[in-house]
C-alpha cells in the first residue's frame, strides 16, 4: 500500500506535494506531508489496514521521530504488544505506528524484528537524521538520487523526475546490461545518478552525508547434509500454512492471483485449509501460441472450490501498452507485464488486495536452467576441451536457429559459469548486440556488462556448488529487479495490494538453510514444496512441470501490436537517437514481419526502451497518466 | 550384587550420555559388581585402567548394524557366563540383546532413555520395543518422559533423575581468563553445542545481535563447538553486518571451556524444536555446567530446557523463534546486574545441591534396589 516521497535538506512542501501528485495510483485514499527543518516528506495511501486511524506521516510520542512508509507488517499487533509492554503509547490501530517506536527502542536495527514487505523512510527530529529502508527481498521500492547536498527519494522513479532541475539522463552504462537481462540490475537504474535502495539495505543520510549499507542478505547453507526430506517438508508446510495466514491480515477483502502453477495453487491451498474460501483470479490469452494456464487454473479453482474469476487479454493492448511503460517506471521489458496489469485491472473491481505465488521459482529452484548449467560445470570439469569444441561445432552445422541448441550450445560452451548463465537468460546474443548498438554507444565492457556483476555475486557467496551461486544471482538481480517491480508497479497502477507470501524471510530463510538437494535434485524442480503439498494438491497441480508463462508475443506483433510496433521503432525521433543502427532494427522487423526468424525478445526490449524513454527522457512524466 | 551396563556410549568419547554412564559407573562401582560392555575406542585403554570395575570392549567396523550385532553378541556370551541379577540398558538400540536375556534367563533389565532416539519417527518401533520390555525406564527430563510415555510404557514405570553438570566448575582449574581469545573487555553471551544441528538455535542469537548491541554496543556472541554448521552460521553473522561481535571459538579444551565458562556474562542456547518430530533439546547439561559456574542461562522453551532452567529463578525462558523476545532476556541480563547476579548464585546452588551427581546416583541406586527386588510377570510386549 501507498508511495512515499521526501527530500532532505529542504523544507519545501509544495515540493513534496508535486512528487505525490505523480503517484496518487499508489494512493488514491489520501495524502499527507510533513515539513521539517530541513526536510520535506510526503506520502499517497492506500488504506488496507486501520482505514480511519492510520494517517501518516505517524509520530512517536513526543513527536521527535516521525514516519512515511509504504508496505505491510504483518507481525504489527506482536510488535505492538511489545512495544506497549515496554511503555510506549501507541495512537493508532494500524501496522505504521510499529516503526517509529521500534526506531526508539534500536535505532535502524529495529527492523531485524519486521515481517513483511515495506519501504520506509524515518526522520529523526532531534538528530536531523532520516533513515531510508528497504525490505529484504525488495517487495517494495525505493528510489533516491542526491543532488547538491540534498537526497530526493520516491517510492517511484517519476516523483523523483518530478523535481525541477534533477537531470533525465539515460544512462548509456546501463543499456548493455538492458538489452541482455531486459531489465537494469540495482543499484543502478537507467537514469543516471538515480539509485535503487538494494533489498535488505539501509541508508542513513545525516549533514549531507549519505551511507548505504546491508543489514540482511540471503544464506544458503553449504554441503549435502543428511537431508530429511520428510521432515523438511512437513515442516516447510507448516511454516508456509502460518505464513499464508498472517498474510491474510487485511480490512479489505483479498483476493489471489491463481495461474494454475504450483506457487500460486500453494496459496490458495494453504488459504483453503486455515478455513477461507479464496477469491481467484486468471489471466489467458485469445491465441493459440504458448501454453494457456486458464485450464490448469482451473482445475485447481474446481478442487478448492474458489470464486474463480478469468479474463482474456484480447485486442485492446496496444491502447494500454504506453500506459503499462508509464506505469512500470523502470524500463523492465517483461512482456508478462501485460497481462498482469490486464489481471490486477480485473481483481481491482472487487478486491484491494492480491496474494500471489510470486518468488517460489527462485527460493525453491524451480528452474530447470539451474540443473542444466550445474550439468554443464560438471561436463566441463570432466571432458577434455577439444571434445567440447568438436561437439559444439557439430551443433553450429546443424544450425544456429532455436532456444534449444542454442542452449545446448551454452552448455558445451568453455566460457565461465557467469558468461553462460547470461547466454542462457540473455534476450539477445552478443553478436547481435554489438551490430546493433552503434559505436559511440556500449558501456565499453565488451561482451556484456553484466558478466562482472553476475561474477562479483558468485564470488561473494563463494560456493563451489553451481546451483547455490547462481539461486543467489537470482536473488539479487531477477528476483528483486524484474519479478518484483513488475509485480508491484502492475498492482499498483491499478490501486491493489500485491502481497507475496513465499518470500517471507522465515520462509526464506527456512528453504535457504536447507541443503540444496532437498531442492533439486536429478533435474526434478522444487522437490520440497512438491513434497510439502503432497495430498494437498491435486496430483496433476503437483505433478506438472515448470512452465514458463508464455506471453504470445509473436502473435501480438503479427496482429494488434503490428502498427505500433513498426510506428515506435520506425519513428524519425528513435532513428535520431542515435543508439541503435536503423539498419539493423528494420532487419530485425523485417525478419519478424516475414516469420523468417524469431526476433520477438529482442524487438520487444527494444519496443519498451523507446516506448519509456519517450516518456521520462524526453519530457518529465506527466502528472498522472 | 552383579550388575551389567550395555552401552554404545561410553568414555572415553567426550559428550553428555558419555559423562552421564560414567558417573553412574562410577557412583555404583563400590557397592556392585559392576561389568561395563561397550564399543572400542581409540586410547580406551588408558580410561578402562583406571576404573575399579571391568570395562569389555567389542570392536568397531563403522557399519552401524555390524557393530551393534558384535555387541549384543557378546553381551548375551557375557550374561550367560556371568548372569548379572540386572541390566541397564544404555540406549534403546541395545533393546534386543536385554529382552532376549529377559526372555531366556528372566533377568530384569533397565533403560535409559535421553531424547531424539525416543523420539524421531524412525525409532519408533526399536525404542518402543525396548523400552516396554524394560523393568523401568531412567529418563532425564518431563519432555522426555512424555515422549517414552507417547511409546506406550506405563507412566509408573518411568522416572526422570535430571543429571548434573560435566565440567566440574573447580576454579583453579583450567585457563586463565586472559588467554581467551577476546580482544578487549566486551559483554560475552556464551554457547556450547556442537555445530550440527539447527535446532541449537545459533541463528537466532546472531539474528537478535544488532538488537542486543543497539542498546549494549559491546556485547559479543562466544560460540564454543564446531561442526559442519559452522560456515553458514558466519555467513548469517556476515550478512547482518555482526561478524565482528561473533567469535567461532571451534572446539576447546576443558580448561579453554571452563574459562569461557568464568568469563561469560550469560549463557544462552535458544534451543527450537522443529514443528514436526526432528530435533530437540532433550535437556541441556551445559545450563547446569554454566550455573555451576555461577551464570545466568537463557534457554529455549522447547523440549527439555525447562527443566534444565528454572525460569525467573535460575534462568530466563525465551521463545526462541522470536528475536525480539531473545533480544529482551539478553538485555534484562546484561542490564540489570543484581537479576543477573540472583539467577546466577541460585543456578549455582541447584547444580551443586539438587543435582549433584551423588543425588543421582544414589536415585539410580533405588531403582535398582526396586526392579531388582519387585518381582512382577513379563511385561507387555
Amino acid at each position: 500500500m501507498c508511495g512515499i516521497v521526501g527530500v532532505a535538506g529542504v523544507s519545501d512542501e509544495k515540493l513534496v506535494r508535486r512528487m505525490a501528485g505523480t503517484i496518487i495510483h499508489r494512493g488514491p485514499d489520501g495524502e499527507g506531508y510533513f515539513v521539517g527543518d530541513g526536510v520535506s516528506l510526503g506520502v499517497r495511501r492506500l488504506a488496507i489496514i486501520d482505514l480511519p486511524g492510520s494517517n501518516q506521516p505517524i509520530w512517536n510520542e513526543n513527536r521527535t521521530i516521525v514516519t512515511v512508509f509504504n508496505g505491510e507488517i504483518y507481525n504489527y499487533k506482536e510488535l505492538r504488544h511489545f512495544l506497549e509492554k515496554k511503555g510506549h503509547v501507541l495512537r493508532t490501530a494500524g501496522d505504521t505506528e510499529v516503526l517509529v517506536h521500534l526506531y526508539e527502542e534500536y535505532g535502524e536495527a529495529g527492523v531485524h524484528l519486521l515481517r513483511g514487505m515495506f519501504a520506509y523512510a524515518i526522520w529523526d527530529v532531534q538528530r536531523r537524521r532520516l533513515v531510508l529502508t528497504r525490505d529484504r527481498l525488495g517487495i517494495k521500492p525505493l528510489y533516491y538520487t542526491e543532488s547538491g547536498g540534498r537526497l530526493i527519494f520516491g517510492s517511484e522513479i517519476k516523483s523523483i523526475l518530478a523535481i525541477p532541475g534533477v537531470p533525465r539522463e539515460a544512462d548509456h552504462g546501463a543499456l548493455g546490461v538492458y538489452l541482455t537481462l531486459q531489465y537494469v540490475p540495482g543499484p543502478r537504474t537507467m537514469l543516471r545518478g538515480i539509485y535503487k535502495l538494494p533489498p535488505g539495505h539501509l541508508l542513513v543520510w545525516q549533514d549531507g552525508q549519505t551511507a548505504v549499507r546491508q543489514y540482511w542478505d540471503v544464506v544458503m547453507v553449504e554441503g549435502d547434509r543428511k537431508a530429511t526430506e520428510e521432515t523438511a517438508a512437513e515442516e516447510f508446510q507448516a511454516l508456509l500454512q502460518e505464513t499464508v495466514d498472517i498474510h491474510r491480515i487485511s480490512d479489505v477483502p483479498i483476493g489471489v492471483l491463481l495461474s494454475g502453477g504450483i506457487d500460486s495453487s500453494t496459496v490458495v491451498a494453504e488459504l483453503t485449509q486455515i478455513g477461507e474460501r479464496p477469491t481467484t483470479f486468471t489471466v489467458g490469452f485469445q491465441t493459440g501460441e504458448g501454453i494457456n494456464e486458464i485450464e490448469e487454473a482451473r482445475l485447481v479453482a474446481r478442487h478448492f472450490d474458489t470464486d474463480h474469476h478469468e479474463i482474456v487479454t484480447g485486442p485492446s493492448i496496444a491502447e494500454a501498452i504506453p500506459r503499462i511503460v508509464w506505469y512500470m517506471d523502470e524500463p523492465v521489458a517483461d512482456p508478462a507485464a501485460v497481462p498482469t496489469y490486464f489481471i490486477c485491472q480485473l481483481a481491482s473491481e472487487s478486491v484491494k488486495v492480491l496474494l500471489s505465488g510470486e518468488g517460489g521459482d527462485e527460493l525453491l529452484g524451480g528452474y530447470p536452467r539451474y540443473r542444466w548449467l550445474d550439468f554443464g560445470e560438471g561436463l566441463r570439469r570432466i571432458s577434455p576441451g577439444w571434445l567440447l569444441a568438436t561437439a559444439r561445432g557439430a551443433l553450429g552445422l546443424l544450425t544456429s536457429e532455436g532456444r534449444l541448441l542454442s542452449r545446448l550450445s551454452t552448455l558445451l560452451g568453455s566460457a565461465p559459469l557467469e558468461d553462460r548463465h547470461l547466454e542462457w537468460v540473455g534476450n539477445m546474443d552478443e553478436p547481435l548486440k554489438s551490430r546493433l548498438l552503434t559505436t559511440t554507444q556500449g558501456d565499453g565492457q565488451g561482451s556484456n556488462g553484466a558478466a562482472p556483476l553476475v561474477r562479483e555475486l558468485m564470488a561473494r557467496i563463494g560456493m563451489e556448488d553451481a546451483i547455490p551461486g547462481l539461486m543467489y544471482v537470482d536473488f539479487k538481480t531477477w528476483l528483486p529487479d524484474n519479478i518484483l517491480t513488475k509485480t508491484d508497479r502492475m498492482s499498483m497502477a491499478v490501486s491493489v495490494e500485491a502481497r507475496v507470501p513465499l518470500l517471507d524471510h522465515r520462509v526464506v530463510e527456512f528453504v535457504a538453510g536447507l541443503p540444496q538437494q532437498v531442492k533439486i535434485r536429478n533435474f526434478g524442480t522444487k522437490r520440497l514444496l512438491r513434497q510439502a503439498m503432497k495430498g494437498i494438491l491435486p496430483a496433476r497441480t503437483l505433478q506438472r512441470p515448470k512452465q514458463a508463462f508464455q506471453v504470445p508475443l509473436r502473435t501480438w506483433f503479427a496482429g494488434p501490436l503490428r502498427e505500433l510496433l513498426w510506428d515506435t521503432l520506425t519513428a524519425s525521433r528513435a532513428m535520431q537517437r542515435g543508439i541503435f543502427r536503423s539498419s539493423v532494427v528494420a532487419e530485425l522487423l523485417a525478419e519478424q514481419a516475414k516469420g523468417r526468424r524469431d526476433r520477438s525478445r529482442a524487438l520487444w526490449t527494444l519496443f519498451w526502451l523507446e516506448l519509456w524513454t519517450r516518456q521520462f527522457v524526453d519530457a518529465a512524466p506527466a502528472a498522472h497518466h | 550384587m552383579r550388575l551389567l551396563l550395555l552401552t554404545i556410549d561410553f568414555p572415553p568419547a567426550r559428550g553428555g550420555v558419555q559423562h552421564l554412564l560414567s558417573r553412574v559407573a562410577d557412583g555404583l562401582a563400590p557397592d556392585y559388581e559392576l561389568r561395563v560392555l561397550t564399543y572400542h575406542q581409540p586410547r580406551d585403554w588408558e580410561w578402562d585402567r583406571a576404573r575399579p570395575y571391568r570395562v569389555i570392549r567389542t570392536p568397531v567396523f563403522g557399519i552401524r548394524s555390524l557393530d551393534l550385532s558384535l555387541l549384543g553378541l557378546r553381551a548375551l556370551a557375557d550374561i550367560i557366563r556371568h548372569r548379572p541379577k540386572l541390566i541397564i540398558c544404555g540406549h534403546v538400540l541395545l533393546g534386543p540383546p536385554c529382552r532376549l536375556a529377559r526372555w531366556l534367563f528372566r533377568i530384569p533389565y533397565i533403560a535409559m532413555a535421553y531424547a531424539y532416539e525416543v523420539r524421531a519417527p524412525g525409532m519408533r518401533r526399536v525404542a518402543g520395543m525396548a523400552l516396554r520390555g524394560a523393568r523401568h525406564v531412567i529418563t532425564i527430563s518431563e519432555f522426555s518422559r512424555q515422549a517414552v510415555m507417547a511409546l506406550d510404557v506405563p507412566d509408573k514405570q518411568v522416572t526422570v533423575i535430571r543429571p548434573g553438570p560435566v565440567a566440574n566448575g573447580s576454579v583453579e582449574r583450567g585457563m586463565s581468563r586472559a588467554d581467551l581469545p577476546l580482544n578487549g573487555r566486551g559483554r560475552v553471551l556464551l554457547s556450547v553445542s556442537r555445530l550440527a544441528e539447527r535446532y541449537k538455535g545459533h541463528d537466532m542469537v546472531i539474528r537478535a545481535l544488532p538488537l542486543i548491541r543497539a542498546k549494549v554496543p559491546d556485547a559479543c556472541y562466544i560460540i564454543v563447538g564446531d561442526g559442519w554448521l559452522r560456515p553458514y552460521l558466519e555467513r548469517i553473522a556476515a550478512s547482518i553486518g555482526v561478524r565482528d561481535a561473533v567469535i567461532f571459538a571451534g572446539e576447546v579444551s576443558e580448561s579453554e571451556l571452563e574459562a569461557w565458562y568464568r568469563r561469560c556474562d550469560v549463557f544462552i542456547l535458544a534451543s527450537r524444536e522443529s514443528a514436526v518430530g526432528g530435533g530437540s533439546e532433550g535437556y541441556g547439561i551445559v545450563f547446569i555446567e554454566a550455573n555451576l559456574h555461577g551464570k545466568p542461562v537463557i534457554g529455549g522453551r522447547s523440549g527439555g530446557i525447562p527443566d534444565a532452567v528454572l525460569d525467573g529463578a535460575t534462568g530466563l525462558l525465551v521463545n526462541p523463534l522470536d528475536a525480539a523476545d531473545i533480544t529482551d532476556a539478553v538485555l534484562r541480563l546484561l542490564t540489570d546486574s543484581s537479576l543477573a547476579a540472583r539467577l546466577g548464585a541460585e543456578g549455582r546452588r541447584r547444580a551443586q545441591e539438587e543435582l549433584s551427581w551423588g543425588n543421582y546416583v544414589a536415585r539410580f541406586d533405588g531403582i535398582i534396589k526396586s526392579s531388582v527386588t519387585t518381582s512382577r510377570g513379563p511385561a507387555g510386549t
